[in-house]
């Protein structure tokens, strides 16, 4: 069954799309997530319960519209979600935001290149959630306009405004905690 | 245009690709523990019915009205409307009407709602027993129930079509009544 008729088997039997889904991708998945926990310094039950939310997000009609507005993979966006939940619970569980990134990142610098700020960019990027990342790509990687997005997304042009602003917004607070400067000096 | 804006174009144009497909771990393999999988199965059944639950929650709050709020709205089927609320379970437990003057309170768009009742609807009228997926691995230390769904003839009660149709007809009354409210523009008390 390709990722796509999966995709619509969900909205005429959730369930058993979802089984689907653990029968085709469980195994990768499950795989990739507990490897990224044991990085992490997690649990191997942290893993197992995003295993279960990210799957279960196949059952949001939004989220079926961004998987295929992404090409239609479902590994893919199921991976991506869950190692960024992952993180998310590192950084929840020590407290602190991007602390890694501030100290490694090459591009503390205040005044950046566009190769540099391309970089900074691309890794923060993995910071935000899944949906903050596919909308800044839309808006500014595909150039798409606040209307095409909602099209993309299956959402009013009002939500995919205020979604462009919201992931805006969190990608500039990850800039900032990051120390880069994107005001002065930068592209 | 903001300098935050110029900054986000100059960096994509210098070369933000694709971020979303994960490069990490691309041949981490773990098998799914029957228990895992169960779990996940049985939390799919209600799983469109609590995102309503949630949606309409969330609409609610952004217009001031929270679940007791939304609940006395709904007259003699607040109970009803209550248990949906908290829990989920089979949007035809409410009146297709009570449902729309919910819906149309919380003023979700058609497009917000409207997947997500028929995949609810569809999700319990569909039949208790899973389908036709695979056990996976091992039955042995399951619960009992966990159990007989595992080794069940997986297809015996489940009708996708005759689901479809039970939910495309609730649906349609739903959308009837919320049509009927939209366009008189009432509202609830």
């Amino acid at each position: 069954m390709s990722d796509r008729a999966l995709l619509e088997g969900i909205a005429l039997d959730p369930q058993a799309g979802v089984e689907s889904a653990i029968a085709s991708y469980g195994t990768s998945l499950l795989g990739r997530l507990t490897k990224k926990a044991q990085r992490l310094g997690l649990a191997p039950e942290d893993a197992e319960e995003i295993f279960q939310d990210a799957l279960l997000r196949l059952i949001q009609p939004t989220v079926r519209a961004e998987i295929l507005a992404r090409g239609g993979e479902i590994l893919p966006y199921l991976t991506r979600w869950g190692y960024w939940r992952l993180s998310d619970l590192r950084r929840k569980a020590q407290g602190k935001v991007a602390e890694e990134h501030a100290r490694t990142d090459p591009t503390d610098s205040t005044t950046l290149d566009p190769s540099e700020a391309a970089l900074a960019v691309e890794r923060l990027l993995h910071e935000l959630s899944p949906r903050d990342e596919l909308v800044l790509r839309l808006r500014y990687h595909d150039h798409l306009t606040n209307e095409e997005v909602a099209v993309q997304l299956a959402i009013s042009p009002g939500a995919a405004k205020k979604a462009a602003h919201d992931a805006r917004r969190r990608l500039k607070d990850l800039l900032i905690e990051c120390g880069i400067n994107f005001k002065e000096g930068s592209p | 245009m903001t300098d935050f804006d110029d900054f986000l174009r100059s960096a994509f144009a210098a070369g933000v690709g694709d971020t979303s497909v994960p490069t990490e771990d691309e041949d981490a393999q773990l098998p799914v523990p029957a228990h895992l999988a169960a779990r996940v199965s049985r939390r799919a059944t209600n799983h469109s019915s609590r995102l309503l639950a949630a949606l309409i929650q969330r609409g609610g709050e952004q217009r001031g009205l929270d679940v007791e709020g939304l609940v006395r709205n709904s007259g003699p089927h607040r109970d009803r409307v209550a248990s949906f609320l908290r829990r989920g379970g089979d949007p035809r437990a409410i009146p297709s009407s009570v449902l729309a003057r919910l819906l149309y309170d919380v003023r979700l768009r058609e497009t917000a709602w409207r997947g997500l009742l028929t995949q609810a609807v569809i999700s319990h009228a569909i039949g208790s027993t899973p389908s036709a997926a695979p056990v996976w691995g091992r039955t042995t230390g399951l619960t009992s129930s966990e159990r007989l769904h595992a080794l069940h003839d997986r297809d015996l009660d489940r009708d996708v079509d005759v689901a479809e149709e039970r939910a495309t007809r609730f649906v349609e009354e739903v959308v009837r009544s919320w049509t009927t409210l939209r366009d008189s523009g009432t509202t609830s008390g």
